[in-house]
């Protein structure tokens, strides 16, 4: 349902060479946002000289920062491993079985559609302030668009082939790995990328309302409240990088190790 | 996926239809059962009690108010943030310098969770209308910006030479070649932002000074009204539901031309 962007574009943008009015453009940016924020803006709002000073402080002495990356991204990792595995079950067994696609379908595309921000009141209310609300609210974020790419997947499946290898007396374990999986695997990339985004999304927008913890979220909402913006950006660019690796790094990895994935 | 199509055939609708409705009344006597004899009403509505809150909070007005608030401030944002990101997308897409000195910045905002922002909202604008709809823009935007920078680099070049050697107009020539081409690949970004708008406006309603149903997804959880909460999400779902429809039909709407 969102960012269903081809990476190839994001990839392209991130390796052009146009560097020279690249950096130029940097350069100016840069120069506005000082001299705009010193010249007019109120003396806590971040500087680019300000983040650049803030990024070794930030990141050697401040004592809740670490602990609070492992936090999060431990919730983050745990809900994705859980959603990419029942998704994907769940997926294939709606394409595989009609019965179960017919129970399932309006469930997996309803919840989908719910925003997700709207069932955290009930999350909180059912497991509490803490983090096991932060990871049922990144099952409930990241499930149900595994799930759908999985049931694509399947239906991408060609039949031709699936004759073909039935004809030359292919065993079933052949049949999966040597066509069914290749074939869905974009789906699931697809797939892995929409839910990962999401989930990144979801543990955010958790520490946040649960308001306990010491998750890099919170971390961020407290520093950007107490008015201590370079530092809070310093911490956001790890939630950047985070969402460029999950959006970028994965796919490029499977381009370069499944190379039949290049279309 | 709910909203059956006029001009199939009978015998799709009733293959498609019952199991529907099938899974529907299962779930919800599902429901039933576990909110009645399974788990404490403080923590579950069944779903007569949810349906009866649903019809009471409509009785009351107190829903439409907020559904009111929330769907204005939605309609703002939305709007904002899809011209905004149209209208940047074609620059990065049609000039080549924009689009090189500023496609890294899209890139790496798109890829930060919208939902961080919202402190450095706060401490800047602070509270209020005119902050929250900016939220909601915000999160509108990229999905369509990123979209629409697609479609115009998928423009066909052939196409725009066989228009320069005919000494098209400048006007005519992105009335009928660029939008065309564009315009399906916008529609999926808005659809995407349909759905991210809808997050952007409970997340900024919840955050920022309450108002409309982030509030009262709020006001009923702390208060232990479940079954108040549990309509207040059904709501939210069908709205969901609804939204992603409508996107899909506009989507379909503006790709008709397309092979």
């Amino acid at each position: 349902m969102e960012s269903l962007v081809a990476p190839k574009t994001l990839l392209t943008q991130l390796n052009n060479t146009n560097l020279k009015i690249r950096l130029f453009a940097i350069g100016i940016v840069l120069l506005v946002w000082q001299v705009g924020v010193s010249g007019l803006g109120k003396p806590f709002m971040a500087t680019p000289l300000g983040i650049l000073q803030a990024i070794p402080k930030t990141l050697l002495n401040d004592k809740k920062l670490w602990p609070g990356v492992f936090e999060t991204f431990g919730v983050v990792f745990q809900g994705i491993s859980i959603s990419v595995l029942l998704g994907v079950i769940l997926g294939l067994m709606m394409g595989r079985i009609p019965a179960i696609s017919y129970a399932f379908a309006p469930y997996v595309n309803g919840f989908y559609a719910t925003p997700m921000v709207a069932v955290l009141p009930l999350f909180t209310l059912w497991f509490g302030f803490n983090v096991s609300a932060t990871l049922a609210l990144v099952l409930f974020a990241a499930i149900p668009p595994m799930a759908v790419a999985a049931w694509d997947g399947t239906k991408a499946l060609q039949i031709k082939y699936l004759e073909v290898a039935k004809s030359f007396g292919a065993r079933r374990r052949d049949i999966w790995l040597g066509i069914a999986i290749p074939s869905s695997l974009p789906f699931l990339i697809a797939g892995f990328r929409l839910s990962s985004g999401r989930a990144l999304s979801a543990v955010v927008i958790a520490e946040f309302l649960i308001g306990t913890g010491n998750g890099l979220g919170i971390h961020i909402m407290r520093l950007a409240q107490t008015f201590k913006h370079n530092e809070a950006i310093v911490a956001l660019f790890i939630l950047t990088f985070a969402g460029l690796f999950l959006a970028v790094g994965v796919e490029s990895l499977v381009r370069r190790f499944l190379p039949w994935f290049r279309k | 996926m709910i909203s059956a199509k006029k001009e199939s055939a009978i015998k799709p609708i009733l293959l498609s239809r019952y199991p529907l409705a099938l899974s529907l009344l299962v779930g919800a006597l599902i429901w039933e059962i576990i909110g009645r004899f399974f788990l404490d009403e403080i923590y579950f509505a069944s779903f007569s009690k949810t349906t009866s809150a649903l019809l009471n909070l409509f009785v009351t007005g107190e829903i439409r108010v907020a559904l009111f608030e929330s769907l204005s401030l939605f309609v703002s944002g939305f709007i904002g943030g899809s011209i905004l990101g149209f209208l940047v997308g074609i620059l990065i897409a049609r000039i080549k310098f924009i689009g090189i000195a500023f496609e890294n910045f899209v890139t790496l905002l798109y890829v930060t969770p919208p939902i961080a922002l919202i402190p450095f909202v706060l401490t800047l604008i602070g509270f209020g209308y005119g902050p929250k709809s900016l939220i909601v823009g915000w999160f509108v935007f990229f999905p369509v910006c990123i979209t629409t920078i697609e479609g115009a680099r998928a423009v066909n070049p052939r196409l725009i030479e066989v228009a320069h050697s005919f000494r098209s107009s400048e006007l005519r020539m992105w009335r009928d070649i660029v939008f065309p081409s564009v315009l399906p690949y916008s529609m999926s970004g808005i659809r995407q932002g349909i759905a991210l708008g809808f997050v952007g406006v409970v997340a900024a309603e919840f955050l920022l000074d309450g108002s409309g149903i982030g509030l009262l997804l709020r006001t009923y959880s702390r208060l232990y009204e479940t079954d108040n909460l549990f309509a207040s999400v059904l709501l939210m779902t069908c709205l969901g539901l609804f939204a992603m429809s409508m996107g899909k039909k506009l989507e379909k709407r503006f790709s008709a031309w397309r092979a």
